[in-house]
């Protein structure tokens, strides 16, 4: 059964920013998302503040409809007021979208920079009264604008969204190496990896060994899911859509996790060569896997 | 970058204090490269420059490039007359074309100019803007280039010869006939050689003697036309060490002119004398000729020079001297103290950052052929905190140098201070210079007055 | 409006106050737009070199704090300008209260290729270090740019980390040149700063200290200026930024009032000290003529409880001064009877001027057709309006240094005299003659004073001697080109190149 909404937490704790990163397409918005929702399920007053060009991290809380972002907003006015790209999504959730250039033109990291700076500048957070503030950002930490949201005290926490593939688990890596750079000097820390699209077998070793590797942990393992699929076609989230389906459980899971979590880690990115000699390693093994040579505790595939 | 020290009095190499940074510095000797494309571009009469850049870039290289020369406003298109794109974060986020296509449209409407140099800085070269394709677009309305600069691809001599570089491409086609008596002049830098106008006249002047036009695209009236006749030049002669090279031989390999360089302006009359007796062998004019010009300046000049030799021998004779300037000033000074005043070379610096490979170059000229017992300490640094350090540590009784050394004094408190290279704030130039057989006395003048007097 | 010290920096002027750069009508009506808020900032298809948050000027201000280093985090073209200054200061005499051997220090980071690449946080963190090997400063500040803020470089993040192993407290200002089109930012930026990492809590309340935010465009005649009246009434002013010693800043909040020289651009200063600390403040009159300062003395006294004071003082110095401003009014009555009866002039630079400066003129009676002024916001809306009132609607044209839309008012308005900042472009050509609208800090004559009542006389004789010889302005308005096409003057509006949407 889904909690009923609006039920009120039992004590109102302190404001929680969060940023979730990972490789384009590796489902960080769908996991956002489904995120958000649950949160506001549980009576928290959430924020979802897009940071991609693409801006559609908020489709799925607002029937799929795109909406205004601040960048918009700026191009347009010059001076943004912070309430006008602010909209209203699936239970009450704020949605802001960061948006940014047309690809191949202006700079997009600086995009990122301007707009969390104007939403801080007016105590939005404050006003609003938010639980929580969770930074859907793209991709791998390619320029210092996308590690706006980790470093200057802005998110607490980040997780990371990776699948086995290797790069995205590349991409998390990178996303290590951008947090313990920000980690002396007051940025935010890692709380862990959302696995996603992990069933179980290789895939669930492959990244079982990368946090162990890197001093750091899964919070959720969700398998790849028809009713995610089918959810977002209809412009909705899974919690919205299929409240009583077993991937609505997992969010709702997940959310649980996040609520509970508290300490955050800076963690052990590997370096180039040690990446690539741990990638090599797990190619050999799957390779030895699908020949048949080893029987291994990854391999009941 | 930065620092090595080469050699000492007695050839010894003297290590240079390790820095992990050397190019963290106090007040270096020079703007950006976008500075030193818009100086060119000032200097160039009756060109109008664009810039494409923040909305400071501009007026931060007004104060600090062209009045920094003496002074000087950038002209009739300087300060805040020149057109500037402005960016600001919504370029930033959005790409910067559309308002530039918007800025050179008005700008051919409003503005008189016979040629238009789009310069785009700092922020189109982050972003990624796409700047020749929008100048493209107005080929067929004036005559207009790109030079690609940003502030963080060089200093201002880098931006000289980016500009040089865009002219060429942009402007030059094809040699026409090659005009046997006809040289281009590169290498004397707007601003960063604060004398400029004075020293491009006095070249004119000074090879007009000798039945040799000298062509150059700045302070020109004529611009375009020169830029045109570029091409045709029988020889292409080059002042600096390194600023105006890679055009020279851009043009030797395009139009196959050969260049000569000469590393410095000429101070003086044997500097002159050489520059008039090397362009007379290349240009096969008679060596009688080329002789009389040189008899007669000689004359001329050291009868006058007479007039004020008492002055100079009672206030500054045998001199300890330093000279601190960009490579082309350091050169052509000290070796006017050593080899004309019978001064005695103490330190030289040099300032504007040349590449590694020139300078050994640099130095040979500074110590090679020098007359006296003494040979400078040379330095290459930029960093005036260095640079002041390194000044008192040494005696000196001249210091030729940027108003930057207007109140250092050497390790006796007793160095008297002449600003001769960039930056100079604390005189004004306009077309004065130190250069050619005059220029000697023209630099006694402003300096032997200073402990001098009748009894 | 509260200021939020946790911020990294202060908002944009257009965020803050709905400035803008771009207007051109009557006073009367940009004053409802503001108050409506429907005031809009116009894109310039044509614009011109102005000036940004860096560069206009805080390089040249924070560098001349004393015991201090300026570490300016961008290309080597950003700081060019901060060149000049120790030399040009020192030929201010010694006898004026400039320390001996005045001094001061920065260094550039001078970013190139390599480091907007890969960040340039550590030659950041060499710098700092290098600041405090060389000078062992009390404060370094940290000036950013365009360059260093495209590539987002993580400026609080070296702070907090250097900070533990330097003596100097180390203070980030984000004036990315980037961040906005009005330089009034630059400078609320540089003051959260200093709000935010330099303003001690105070230790003790010094009653006669008035912080004075004083302008590099307002001369060391108007500094001896200010320092003498003050004097009289048995006050100190805590001169601040330029020339200040790090200490003036840290006792800010120890002082009894914060007065202003040029109201917008002590604002948001002024803001944070009464926020803060608690220390009153007020914007209006800035002691320029004799009216202003005047009153200026006054609101002085009312905060300090000097009031009879005050009005002592005020008695005083008008029994000397308005005598010779008399005199001056009749200079301006003999060139008017040469002149139809009138003499306009157009000047004005910033807000603040726009506001001391009208009614200056009107004490020389001399009139204004048009006012020119950088920038436009809300904070100064109230001492706008009042000033319609006192002199009536007039002619308003707001623009940051755009020399061509100068010119063309100029030439529309057709004015006996204009005054402008001789830097606009070969400007001193204008029409019927132009001469400067002020001298700079360097300067240290009399001559060239234009603060309290000495300045208030200085500037009218200037003015006066102006009408007296346009020689040099009709010799090379006639021998030298206009750099602007005819057709641009034929437009019937200066702003013919502004794209109506922002």
């Amino acid at each position: 059964m889904p909690t009923p909404k609006n039920h009120k937490p039992p004590h109102k704790p302190k404001l929680k920013q969060i940023a979730i990163y990972g490789k384009g397409g590796i489902g960080k918005s769908t996991t956002t998302s489904n995120l958000s929702a649950a949160l506001a399920d549980l009576g928290y007053k959430v924020m979802q503040f897009g940071c991609d060009p693409k801006a559609d991290s908020t489709n799925t809380l607002r029937d799929g409809s795109y909406i205004p972002t601040i960048l918009d907003l700026l191009r347009e006015k010059g001076r943004v007021d912070a309430h006008d790209a602010i909209f209203e999504g699936y239970n009450g959730i704020y949605c802001v979208e960061a948006g940014g250039p047309s690809p191949g033109v202006g700079c997009a990291g600086r995009g990122i920079i301007t707009a969390v700076q104007l939403l801080k500048q007016q105590n939005v957070y404050e006003e609003l009264d938010l639980d929580y503030v969770i930074y859907d950002v793209l991709g791998d930490v390619v320029c210092g604008g996308f590690a706006v949201p980790i470093r200057e005290g802005i998110a607490r926490h980040v997780f990371t969204v990776s699948s086995s593939d290797f790069m995205a688990i590349y991409a998390a890596n990178n996303l290590f190496r951008g947090i313990q750079k920000y980690s002396n000097s007051g940025g935010a820390l890692l709380g862990g990896v959302i696995a996603n699209s992990v069933s179980g077998g290789y895939q669930k070793a492959i990244i079982d060994d990368f946090v162990s590797q890197t001093n750091t942990q899964v919070l959720q393992y969700v398998p790849r899911s028809i009713t995610v699929t089918q959810s977002e076609l209809g412009g909705k989230t899974t919690i919205e859509a299929a409240p009583d389906s077993e991937q609505a459980q997992i969010y709702r899971e997940l959310a649980k996790r996040v609520e509970a979590h508290e300490e955050s880690v800076v963690p052990k990115p590997l370096d180039a060569q040690e990446l690539r000699a741990w990638a090599t390693g797990w190619s050999d093994q799957i390779l030895a896997v699908e020949r048949g040579d080893v029987r291994s505790a990854g391999a009941h595939i | 970058m930065g620092l090595t020290i080469v050699t000492g009095r007695e050839g010894a190499l003297k290590a240079a204090p390790a820095s992990e940074f050397p190019e963290i510095a106090e007040s270096p000797r020079f703007t950006c490269a976008l500075g030193g494309a818009y100086g060119a571009a000032l200097a160039t009469f009756g060109a109008v420059p664009i810039l494409h850049s923040g909305l400071g870039c501009g007026m931060a290289n007004a104060h600090g490039m062209t009045y920094a020369a003496g002074l000087n406003s950038g002209g009739t298109a300087g300060t805040t007359t020149t057109p500037c794109s402005g960016l600001i974060e919504e370029h930033v986020v959005f790409g910067g074309e559309d308002k530039l296509r918007r800025l050179i449209d008005s700008t051919l409407k409003v503005m008189k100019g016979e040629l238009f140099v789009v310069i785009s800085g700092c922020v189109p070269a982050l972003i990624g803007d796409d700047v020749d394709s929008v100048i493209a677009e107005f080929k067929d309305r004036a005559p207009i280039v790109h030079v690609k600069t940003s502030g963080f691809v060089g200093n201002s001599l880098v931006g000289y010869n980016l500009y040089l570089d865009a002219i060429i491409d942009g402007f030059l086609s094809e040699k026409k006939e090659t005009a046997k008596k006809l040289v281009n002049i590169f290498g004397i830098v707007p601003n960063q050689s604060p004398y400029w106008k004075g020293e491009l006249r006095e070249i004119e002047s000074l090879l007009a003697k000798i039945g040799v036009k000298a062509n150059a695209i700045f302070a020109n009236f004529e611009p375009l036309g020169a830029i045109a006749s570029v091409p045709n030049a029988a020889l292409n002669l080059v002042f600096h060490p390194w600023a105006g090279v890679a055009a020279a031989q851009k043009l030797e390999e395009r139009f196959g002119t050969p260049f000569i360089n000469f590393e410095h302006v000429p101070v003086g009359p044997q500097q002159s004398a050489d520059v008039l007796r090397t362009v007379g062998r290349k240009l096969k004019i008679p060596n009688a000729k080329v002789e009389k010009v040189i008899g007669a300046e000689e004359k001329n000049v050291y009868r006058y020079m007479e007039f004020l030799a008492e002055m100079f021998m009672i206030s500054m004779p045998h001199a300890f001297f330093g000279v601190v300037g960009d490579s082309a000033a350091t050169i052509s000074y000290t070796r006017f103290g050593a080899n004309e005043l019978g001064w005695n070379p103490e330190i030289s610096v040099i300032t504007d950052d040349p590449p590694e490979e020139t300078h050994a170059s640099i130095v040979a000229r500074l110590t090679q052929n020098i007359q006296g017992a003494f040979r400078p300490q040379v330095f290459f640094d930029y960093d005036s905190y260095r640079i002041r350090e390194r000044l008192n540590e040494h005696t000196l009784q001249v210091l030729l140098a940027s108003s930057l050394e207007k109140y250092v004094r050497g390790r006796d408190g007793e160095a008297f201070h002449l600003s001769v290279a960039y930056p100079i704030y604390d005189r004004v130039i306009v077309d004065r210079s130190y250069a050619g057989f005059r220029g000697g006395v023209a630099l006694l003048e402003d300096i032997s007055h200073s402990f001098a007097g009748p009894l | 409006m509260t200021i939020n010290l946790n911020d990294i920096t202060c908002p944009t002027r257009e965020q803050r106050a709905n400035g803008i750069n771009t207007f051109n009508g009557k006073a009367s009506e940009l004053v409802e737009l503001a108050k409506k808020k429907e005031l809009k900032n116009c894109e310039r298809d044509f614009q011109q070199n102005s000036g940004c948050l860096l560069n206009f000027y805080l390089t040249v201000r924070v560098a001349t704090i004393r015991d201090s280093v300026m570490i300016v985090h961008a290309p080597v073209g950003c700081s060019a300008p901060s060149a000049l200054y120790r030399e040009v200061f020192r030929r201010l005499y010694q006898g004026l209260g400039l320390q001996e051997n005045f001094d001061f220090h920065w260094l550039t980071t001078n970013i190139g290729e390599k480091d907007v690449i890969y960040g340039a946080g550590d030659k950041l963190r060499f710098a700092i270090r290098e600041a405090e090997r060389r000078h062992s400063p009390e404060a370094i500040f940290i000036l950013t740019s365009c360059a260093s803020g495209i590539i987002g470089e993580d400026i609080e993040g070296v702070v907090s980390e250097t900070q533990g192993e330097i003596g100097a407290t180390i203070v980030p200002i984000h004036c990315e040149g980037i961040r906005s089109r009005i330089i009034q930012t630059g400078y609320d930026a540089f003051w959260h700063g200093l709000l935010k990492y330099l303003v001690k809590p105070p230790q003790k309340k010094q009653k006669d200290l008035i912080n004075v935010a004083s302008m590099l465009s307002y001369t060391w005649q108007d500094r001896q200026e200010i320092i003498r009246l003050l004097g009289k009434m048995g006050l100190r002013a805590n001169f601040i930024p330029e020339f200040a010693s790090v200490q003036n800043f840290r006792e800010m909040s120890e002082a009894a009032l914060t007065a202003p020289v040029c109201p917008t651009y002590t604002d948001y200063l002024s803001r944070g000290l009464e926020q803060e600390y608690g220390i009153p403040f007020f914007l209006h009159p800035a002691p320029v003529g004799i009216a202003n300062t005047d009153e200026w003395l006054r609101v002085i006294g009312e905060h300090t409880g000097k009031q009879k004071e005050a009005e002592k003082l005020v008695k005083e110095e008008r029994a000397y001064w308005v005598p010779k401003m008399e005199e001056i009014r009749r200079g301006f009555d003999e060139v008017k009877a040469q002149n139809n009866g009138q003499f306009h002039i157009m000047g004005s630079l910033g807000q603040g001027r726009l506001v001391t400066q009208t009614p200056f003129f009107h004490e020389l009676g001399v009139t204004t057709p048009v006012a020119l002024c950088q920038d436009f916001d809300d904070l100064l809306l109230e001492d706008v309006e009042l000033l319609l009132k006192r002199i009536g609607d007039f002619d308003i044209v707001v623009n940051t240094f755009q020399a061509a839309e100068v010119a063309h008012t100029a030439r529309k308005y057709d004015p006996d005299m204009v005054l402008s900042c001789p830097f606009q472009g070969s400007a001193y050509k204008r029409e019927k003659g132009m001469t400067r609208i002020h001298a700079l800090r360097g300067d240290g004559r009399k001559w060239s004073a234009q603060a309290g009542y000495a300045g208030a006389i200085a500037c009218g004789s200037f003015l006066l001697q102006a009408t007296r010889n346009r020689s040099f302005q009709n010799v090379m308005l006639a021998k030298t080109e206009d750099p602007y096409q005819e057709w641009f003057f034929q437009q019937p509006d200066p702003y013919y190149f502004h794209r109506k949407e922002a």
